[in-house]
């Protein structure tokens, strides 16, 4: 009986001495994608967006307003091969001479419309991390319209693994 | 009965130890023969953890007065859920090495105190049941959940063991062992694109040591061949 306690009592301890992981891993989550702003006249230097509006092409939120921001981190969705974003220079809200009617405000700024197309790919990173998405051969393409204000741009890394440097330069 | 003279004979050959290595007892006869048994706790495990299946058999082979040649073979299937994947690992694996019986036994009795080493190779596959992929920005609102399983390639892992236990005979010839094993990993080839989480033989893996213990509970036979 004694010795059928032990064995039981033993059994337990080795169920239960179980470690769990926890995620530390630097670098662990999918990447944003990162632009940085430069100036089309004197290319070396940085030149932030005043007053920017980011909106995600098919997405009823934005995702955020930069008053003046020389880079901006956008997420990528990680089910399609494509992302487009609409980056509204100077916006802001015309109240239509109507400051307490909010009925007839409109919009104003300069839209334009940027397509990234990419190849997603999971990598392992670890147990308790799991997997991350990283976008492979990155396309970015501006679409033409009457007044853009995004006058050229260049991809500097065209695989999107890590936020440290940015993959693509947009000058204006 | 003969368990109490057993434990009762361990208590004096402690006692006893610094005398006993002058006395050679050459009236003792040794059996020689095979012991072949099950590891009961991964029966118990099966029967009661949902998601493992394991069985193993184990043996040794009483060669010389000290030392056996002594070895494991066994299944393990294991399906365990982390947060971020959930995965199966199916696969065997065998041990084998020598164990060094310390245990100086009285009358007839093939009981054991015993150290031993092994070598051991465990060869399974891994199975990504399902996923998530790591992508805490929720603006797009998709679920990184992926649910299609993925197959990799076989994988096959170098085992070392250090194990000690003990064996006492409950009735004529059937044996009761209780066992700990400290066992480290060399020679691990991981898949592309994922890690060997769980080595059948060995246990769980983690991040930051090679290094894993196990506990074993035999039940076990002895088949006597020869005396001497």
């Amino acid at each position: 009986m004694k010795k059928t306690i032990t064995v039981i009592a033993f059994l337990l301890l080795a169920i239960s001495c179980e470690k769990d992981d926890i995620c530390t891993t630097p670098n662990a989550d999918t990447a944003h994608l990162k632009i940085k702003f430069y100036d089309q006249l004197n290319q070396g230097t940085l030149k932030p967006v005043t007053d920017l509006l980011i909106v995600g092409v098919d997405n009823d939120s934005s995702y955020g307003i930069e008053s003046s921001r020389d880079s901006i981190l956008i997420p990528l969705r990680i089910l399609q091969n494509n992302t487009s974003y609409k980056l509204i220079k100077d916006y802001a809200i015309n109240d239509n001479g109507t400051p307490n009617d909010a009925t007839d405000d409109f919009a104003t700024g300069n839209e334009d419309v940027i397509v990234i197309n990419y190849v997603n790919e999971e990598l392992f990173i670890s147990k308790a991390c799991g997997f991350k998405n990283v976008f492979n051969d990155v396309n970015f393409e501006p679409t033409a319209d009457a007044d853009n204000w995004i006058l050229s741009t260049t991809v500097i890394n065209n695989k999107i693994e890590t936020e440290d440097n940015a993959h693509v330069h947009i000058f204006h | 009965m003969r368990t109490y003279i057993f434990f009762i004979s361990l208590f004096l050959s402690f006692a006893t130890f610094a005398q006993e290595e002058e006395v050679k007892d050459s009236s003792k006869t040794h059996k020689f023969g095979l012991r072949i048994g099950t590891d009961i706790s991964k029966l118990v495990k099966t029967a009661i953890i949902d998601d493992y299946t394991a069985f193993e058999i184990n043996a040794d082979y009483k060669f010389s007065k000290k030392y056996s040649l002594a070895g494991e073979f066994g299944n393990e299937k294991r399906t365990i859920d982390e947060t971020q994947v959930n995965y199966t690992t199916k696969g065997s694996y065998f041990k084998i090495g020598i164990d060094y019986n310390a245990y100086k036994n009285w009358l007839d009795m093939e009981n054991a105190i015993f150290v031993g080493l092994r070598y051991g190779l465990s060869s399974y596959k891994n199975t990504l049941n399902s996923h998530t992929v790591f992508n805490s920005d929720s603006y797009w609102g998709e679920s990184g959940l992926k649910t299609e399983p993925i197959n990799y390639d076989s994988s096959t892992t170098h085992l070392v063991e250090l194990i000690i236990g003990i064996k006492a005979e409950i009735f004529n010839n059937l044996y009761l062992g209780i066992n700990a094993q400290l066992k480290n990993y060399v020679g691990n080839k991981n898949p592309d694109n994922f890690e060997n989480l769980y080595i059948p033989g060995f246990g769980k893996t983690t991040d930051d040591s090679k290094w894993g213990v196990g506990f074993g509970y035999t039940i076990s036979y002895f088949i006597p061949f020869y005396k001497k």
